[in-house]
């Protein structure tokens, strides 16, 4: 179900407080399910044992 | 492909960074004059290019007297002893304001020293001010509406990129030897390609960032913008490594990258990419990366296209992702209770990151760790080093790029990183080269893109090209050429 633009305001009332005007909430409805679809479409390569904290690690082991 | 008109060296500034530190070291030149030489270019430029937040020339002046008396005893500091250099005006030193390119941060003096200014000042550089920037770093073209317009000497109607816009105008138009500037999605390498001069990101964690404001803590990188290749590595090798500050520095040898810039280039594998990177290419910038493969051709590389993974698609639609949850999560305090010392377009550019979910976060940054293991794996497995443009376009004007929520700005906006900010999301080198002009004149560069902590042989590359083609040569039309 996308994020509509009333959950954001009401969002935003409850736990955030930024001052955003009304206007802007439908292009940040836009800009989020931008966002989440991306977020969904790399749970396609989760892995429940990798620990975000290896990257340096990782980079390391890539070098030449 | 237009070239512009090359003019001979005539003069102090326009020699490279280590041409002019060999000259002080000789002993040919002070750095009193060489400082001086620097002041006389910034009168005559900057007036109209707005390069500059502040100068200290005072302190200038100062520094390059002590200087000049080390070496008047047959000693140096370091490798930059007496070059003067500028940077983002983002790097803090006690108790100098440095505005962030912000109303917000425009009067609080700075409580540390950034490690990489200590570094440089370590090496005996010049710090001579604050450089233009756009509001916090937050933004690719370069515009800051709290500050004067930083207009490209290659042509004023265009603009000079950003977020290190001043960077790239000050060092392009030879007011200072080299700048830092910083790099979370394209901020080092998109300057140094539309003001025609050389970016380099370095490996994600190679250079301390302890001092300097943070944007995005998974991706921001130091690095420098210079004129020449051997200058950016001579600046890197300063300011790279471990400081005992701060985590972020990987605990690798930093090598002497010049000593490898002149070894041949027989053996090693330059990329052609299939996918993404030659995608949604302009006509002109795709003849001049054409003509950049054929110069490396001859110069003894081997070329080898390869695919590149589908991921890196994905990488460019997470990178915004990270960003906005830590820009929103740094900025959470000001935009509660300074929202109207923001700019309109960096304030609503935060906005969306205060309701990116703590999950999908988390995940973005759990894919990025796949990512690399993917694009390393099945880039590097081919070749050493890959070859992409940096802007995919040419160079955009000021109007293309004047700030409206309209479609046509969203997508000139993402179009400017989108060969820059995939490389910040799997924290891998870059290094940003000049290599021709387009049709309208402006120049366009190529990035070198390498395994992790592989500088020196990137540095190798891009310092091979320019002396096979003295491209980095030519002369922004605003210096009359």
């Amino acid at each position: 179900m996308p994020i509509r633009a009333e959950l954001l305001k009401a969002l935003n009332d409850e736990t955030q407080n930024i001052p955003i005007a009304h206007e802007r909430w439908p292009e940040l409805a836009v800009e989020l399910n931008q966002l989440r679809t991306a977020a969904e479409a790399a749970l396609a390569a989760h892995d429940f044992d990798r620990d975000p904290g290896e990257f340096p690690a990782v980079l390391r082991s890539r070098r030449a | 492909m237009a070239m512009a008109q090359q003019k001979p060296a005539d003069g102090l500034q326009n020699l490279s960074l280590c041409e002019t530190a060999e000259l002080i070291k000789g002993g040919e030149v002070s750095a009193t004059e060489v400082l001086e030489a620097c002041f006389a270019q910034i009168d005559q430029i900057e007036p109209i290019h707005h390069a500059f937040v502040w100068q200290d020339r005072e302190s200038a002046v100062d520094r390059a007297r002590w200087l000049d008396s080390v070496r008047s005893r047959g000693e140096t500091v370091g490798p930059l002893h007496g070059v003067p250099m500028a940077h983002k005006d983002m790097y803090y030193r006690v108790g100098r304001v440095s505005g962030c390119g912000s109303q917000i941060r425009s009067d609080e003096p700075a409580k540390m020293t950034a490690t990489s200014l200590r570094k440089l000042d370590g090496a005996g550089a010049i710090d001579l001010g604050g450089l233009a920037m756009v509001e916090f770093a937050m933004g690719p073209h370069g515009f800051n509406a709290h500050l004067p317009r930083s207009l490209n000497p290659w042509g004023h109607d265009r603009v000079p990129c950003g977020s290190s816009s001043g960077s790239g105008v000050a060092v392009a138009s030879r007011m200072v030897y080299g700048s830092l500037g910083s790099d979370t999605g394209g901020s080092i390498r998109c300057p140094a390609a539309a003001n025609g001069i050389v970016g380099c990101l370095p490996t994600n964690g190679l250079v301390s960032r302890r001092g300097a404001m943070p944007m995005s803590w998974s991706f921001d990188c130091v690095g420098p913008l210079t004129r020449t290749v051997k200058d950016a590595a001579r600046v890197l090798k300063a300011i790279a490594g471990q400081d005992g500050l701060d985590d972020t520095p990987a605990a690798t040898p930093i090598p002497d990258y010049e000593s490898a810039l002149e070894q041949p280039l027989s053996g090693i594998r330059v990329g052609i990419p299939r996918g993404y990177f030659d995608q949604d290419l302009h006509p002109d910038v795709q003849k001049a990366i054409a003509a950049s493969l054929d110069v490396f051709r001859q110069a003894g590389a081997t070329l080898v296209h390869v695919d590149i993974p589908k991921s890196v698609s994905l990488t460019s639609e997470l990178h915004p992702l990270v960003m906005k949850a830590e820009g929103a999560a740094n900025h959470r305090p000001w935009k509660r209770t300074r929202n109207t010392e923001y700019s309109e377009e960096v304030g609503k550019r935060l906005e969306a990151g205060f309701f990116i979910s703590a999950v999908d976060y988390i995940n973005a940054l759990q894919y990025r760790v796949f990512a690399l293991e993917e694009f390393t794996g099945a880039v590097f497995s081919h070749v050493d080093a890959l070859l992409a443009p940096v802007l995919p376009i040419p160079t955009p004007t000021l109007d293309q790029t004047a700030y409206s929520s309209g479609p046509a700005y969203l997508k000139m906006v993402v179009a400017l990183t989108r060969n820059t900010r995939p490389i910040n999301f799997l924290g891998l080198p870059a290094l940003s080269v000049t290599c021709g002009f387009t049709s309208d004149g402006m120049p366009t560069s190529f990035q070198l893109i390498g395994r992790p902590f592989s500088e020196s042989l990137l540095f190798r590359l891009g310092h091979r090209f320019q002396m096979e083609t003295n491209i980095h040569q030519a002369m922004p039309k605003a210096l009359g050429a």
